[in-house]
């Protein structure tokens, strides 16, 4: 757990840093959360405008483009499942929140499909943190 | 045959958004994938859905059978427009809701006597569909199910996913 929190708070200084030192209207993030079996890291993903990067749940890795329309949102993007070193796609569907100093409560199920067969969803719950 | 009854009730359903279809505009995707029935196995399925308007009814089947045991699942889903966006060709997500049947036959031996089980889910889902060459597709169609349970939420909850790749007509 001490890992995990040490973790996004080093990506958020990362992040902070480098779109501070930017003129661009480049928004960073970081998304952390549980999944299904109320561990964590279910999932933690370091976001770029419409991308997020990182464990997208338990199990997968891998880029996701997000789609959104307010405070609701879809994703899509490659993925690895790392317990059979699958190659495939993975696709989400989400809310989020404003909450509060950039936060934002998030809960989405991702799913996703590799090219060995394994084809699983998760139901995430998390914060994220808009820089 | 509360299975079977369940299946020609889905099968009625296609048909006759299938039928209407044409008069609506309405388009009609046919594929095959995989699915989180039989997760981890190569398992094909054959995956549909028919677009009425901003409306579509997707589903999947799936099954696989030996001497021993059987396993099939089906998924029927209503999803409406969600949003929409652009990823090396067009993205759109669609969600609504959805339910989800699966029977499962084991025997211990090909001799002994068959023991079966079924199952519902029901809940909201959504369908994602990436077109990279039209009328190719790609698709999720995935379901978060609640089975009717005491048992502890974490069970009770059944997440379905199918993957397809087809082509809408």
């Amino acid at each position: 757990m001490r890992q995990v929190v040490a973790a996004v708070i080093l990506i958020s200084s990362i992040a902070s840093t480098l779109s501070s030192s930017r003129a661009s209207a480049a928004t960073w993030s970081v998304f952390a959360g549980a999944g299904e079996a109320f561990a964590l890291p279910g999932t933690i993903r370091l976001g770029y405008n419409d991308w997020e990067f990182g464990l997208l749940s338990p199990g997968a890795i891998g880029a996701v483009k997000s789609f959104r329309d307010g405070n609701w949102y879809a994703t899509f993007g490659p993925t690895l499942h790392t317990g059979s070193t699958g190659l495939g796609l993975s696709t989400g569907a989400g809310w989020q929140p404003a909450l509060f100093w950039g936060f934002r409560f998030r809960a989405e199920v991702l799913a996703y499909s590799v090219h060995t067969g394994v084809t699983k969803a998760e139901a995430l719950v998390g914060l994220s943190f808009i820089f | 045959m509360r299975s079977s009854k369940l299946v020609y009730r889905i099968l009625t359903v296609l048909v006759l958004a299938w039928c209407f279809a044409p008069s609506a505009r309405a388009s009609v995707a046919l594929g095959t994938g995989f699915s989180s029935t039989t997760s981890g196995r190569q398992i094909p399925t054959i995956a549909g859905a028919v677009d009425v308007s901003s409306w579509t009814v997707s589903g999947f089947a799936t099954g696989v059978a030996t001497t021993v045991y059987s396993q099939s699942g089906y998924l029927l889903s209503v999803t409406t427009n969600f949003v929409k966006g652009s990823f090396l060709g067009e993205f759109e997500a669609k969600a609504g809701g959805g339910v989800y049947y699966s029977k499962r036959t084991l025997r211990d031996s090909p001799t002994a006597t068959l023991q079966a089980e079924d199952s519902f889910a029901a809940g909201p889902s959504f369908r994602s569909i990436w077109r990279p060459f039209s009328p190719m597709y790609l698709g999720f169609d995935v379901l978060v199910g609640v089975r009717p349970s005491t048992a502890h939420i974490g069970i009770a909850i059944q997440d379905v996913v199918s993957m397809s790749i087809g082509f809408e007509l």
